[in-house]
């Protein structure tokens, strides 16, 4: 038999079948639904816990505080060597008036400083960089670098670098969002695992079905290929309704709750996260849909074509 | 031809079983296969089929033993011989139409000839006004006619039919046992299990009796009881 008639046999016997058992497909198509979208909200968990951590790495810091005599061109000098550095992302200058300014600024309500700073007559901050990584565990090798500058090493160029009066919080930070992390994968992981099985045995009991059929079709002297092809391309059928049928109330869910996901977890909106990773949700859906419906109908058949 | 060479067959868990079976059937032959429930015709049919394996011997179709076949040639085996099925085996989700199609299309017959071959079969068993008609609506006898029509629709070498008028009234019997008749005579082997004395006596073609697992009569031209 030629293979395209083969194919087009197969495709068309698997639709037939699809459209025949409607009470099965509906079922099956319903329970992978609903598994697929368990599978994307766990996703959404993934990038809520990414935006959050991000968050709160954001708000880490390392500030260097240099002498006031110091002169600005050295110190814009050392920015932009560090600037050049992959581990950093931002170099901030402070000169010396905004550094003064942001003190009086903080200290509005208390006319002591207020006052001592007036009788000083002169600005006695000097200038800082306030430098931020990309990534919150590279600030110890990032304060090494700054140190090793050869400018930083003349003693009376650098007053203060905060980062060791900050050590103990950042590194608490790091081992926070690690163990976030972690435990956010064996969630996704877990779940995910579970989710595949509840669809492997769903399609298993659909196959378990038409047990009686395929003894029929093998007793009457038709090929493997030819019992389990319908099965595996109704299983395609399941998978990928499933995940068009998912897309769409993820899409209306999430506009639903975009804008009180965005208060709730900090400025993310779950319908904006939706919408920009939209083509990794969809690949993600229909890829584990067919291949999941494959897969599961080519082993839930195997058992009954050993006779 | 079909030769079972000491052929036993037993089952732990089945009352079921056949003893030293010694049976050859050439080829266009008639042979009807008689004994009491649980005698083990069903089980020489299934022998046949290759669904069971022998616990000991052997069971050649032209001079192959069809039980040291690789799984892959047993389809093809398969479809060399039609079978009507006692418990009609249709398949529930496909029209009549589509359940003899289904047989031509495991062969590789186009779409062509399947629309040629199919109404005519159907015609011959009379189920032409039922085509588009789902197993479940029809009745016991049109179902047994619609297992006939799917077995013959290849021409097989071999038909086996394990008792096809054991539904039918008397009339619808006659029916089937003539195209039974006609195909046998277009060179086909015909194996028929049955308890359907009249049936018997009426073809006067070999008897095969079967008692306890055992062959008791291989009579030429027989009935179903022995006139000594």
């Amino acid at each position: 038999m030629s293979l395209k008639l083969d194919f087009k046999r197969i495709t068309r016997e698997g639709f037939v079948a699809f459209w025949r058992n409607k009470v099965v497909s509906i079922s099956t198509v319903v329970v992978m639904t609903m598994t697929l979208i368990v599978l994307s909200s766990l996703v959404f968990l993934n990038g809520v816990l990414d935006f959050s951590l991000k968050q709160l790495e954001d708000r880490v810091d390392v500030n260097v505080y240099f002498y006031p005599e110091v002169p600005e061109e050295d110190i814009i000098a050392l920015a932009d060597r560090l600037e050049k550095t992959s581990e950093i992302r931002e170099v901030q200058y402070i000169s010396r008036e905004e550094a003064y300014a942001n003190f009086k600024n903080r200290h509005e309500g208390d006319p002591l400083i207020i006052q001592s700073l007036e009788e000083l007559g002169t600005n006695p901050l000097g200038a800082a960089l306030n430098i931020r990584a990309y990534d919150s565990t590279r600030y110890e090798s990032i304060v090494e670098t700054i140190e090793a500058d050869p400018a930083v090493s003349n003693t009376s160029f650098v007053e203060r670098i905060n980062y060791y009066d900050n050590k103990t919080i950042i590194d608490r930070l790091n081992q926070f969002s690690h163990t976030a992390h972690n435990v956010g994968s064996f969630i996704i992981v877990f779940f995910g695992v579970i989710a595949l099985l509840v669809i492997m045995s769903t399609i298993r009991i659909a196959i378990y079905s038409s047990k009686k059929e395929i003894i029929i079709k093998r007793l009457v002297g038709a090929e493997p290929r030819y019992i389990r092809g319908p099965f595996i391309m109704a299983g395609a059928l399941y998978g990928a309704i499933s995940a068009v049928l998912t897309m769409i109330i993820l899409f209306f869910v999430t506009q639903r709750l975009g804008a009180y996901t965005e208060t709730f977890f900090g400025g993310m909106n779950l319908f904006g996260y939706f919408m920009t990773n939209i083509f990794s949700f969809f690949v993600l859906t229909i890829v584990v849909g067919i291949i999941i419906g494959v897969i599961s109908s080519h082993f839930a058949t195997r058992k009954y074509l050993n006779v | 031809m079909i030769i079972f060479d000491k052929v036993s067959k037993t089952y732990q868990e089945k009352n079921v079983s056949v003893y030293d079976i010694d049976l050859k059937i050439n080829k266009g032959e008639f042979v009807t296969l008689i004994g009491p429930s649980g005698a083990g015709k069903t089980t020489l049919i299934r022998l046949l089929l290759a669904e069971e394996k022998p616990s000991s011997g052997t069971v050649y179709f032209n001079e192959v033993n069809i039980h040291n076949l690789k799984k892959h040639d047993i389809p093809k085996y398969r479809q060399k011989i039609g079978v009507i099925f006692q418990d009609y085996k249709l398949l529930e989700n496909k029209t009549v139409f589509e359940n003899v199609a289904f047989a031509m299309e495991m062969v590789g017959k186009s779409d062509k000839d399947i629309h040629e071959d199919v109404p005519y079969a159907l015609e011959l068993v009379g189920l032409s006004q039922k085509m588009f008609h789902f197993p479940h609506q029809l009745s016991g006898g049109e179902q047994q006619r619609l297992t006939i029509a799917r077995a013959i629709i290849n021409q097989p070498d071999i038909l086996i039919a394990d008792e096809p008028t054991g539904s039918l009234d008397p009339e619808g019997s006659k029916e089937v046992l003539s195209i039974l008749k006609k195909i046998n005579e277009l060179g086909t082997t015909v194996i028929m299990a049955t308890h359907d004395k009249d049936i018997v006596d009426a073809l006067k073609k070999r008897v095969v009796k079967l008692e306890e697992g055992r062959i008791t009569r291989d009579q030429e031209k027989g009935t179903y009881h022995t006139k000594e």
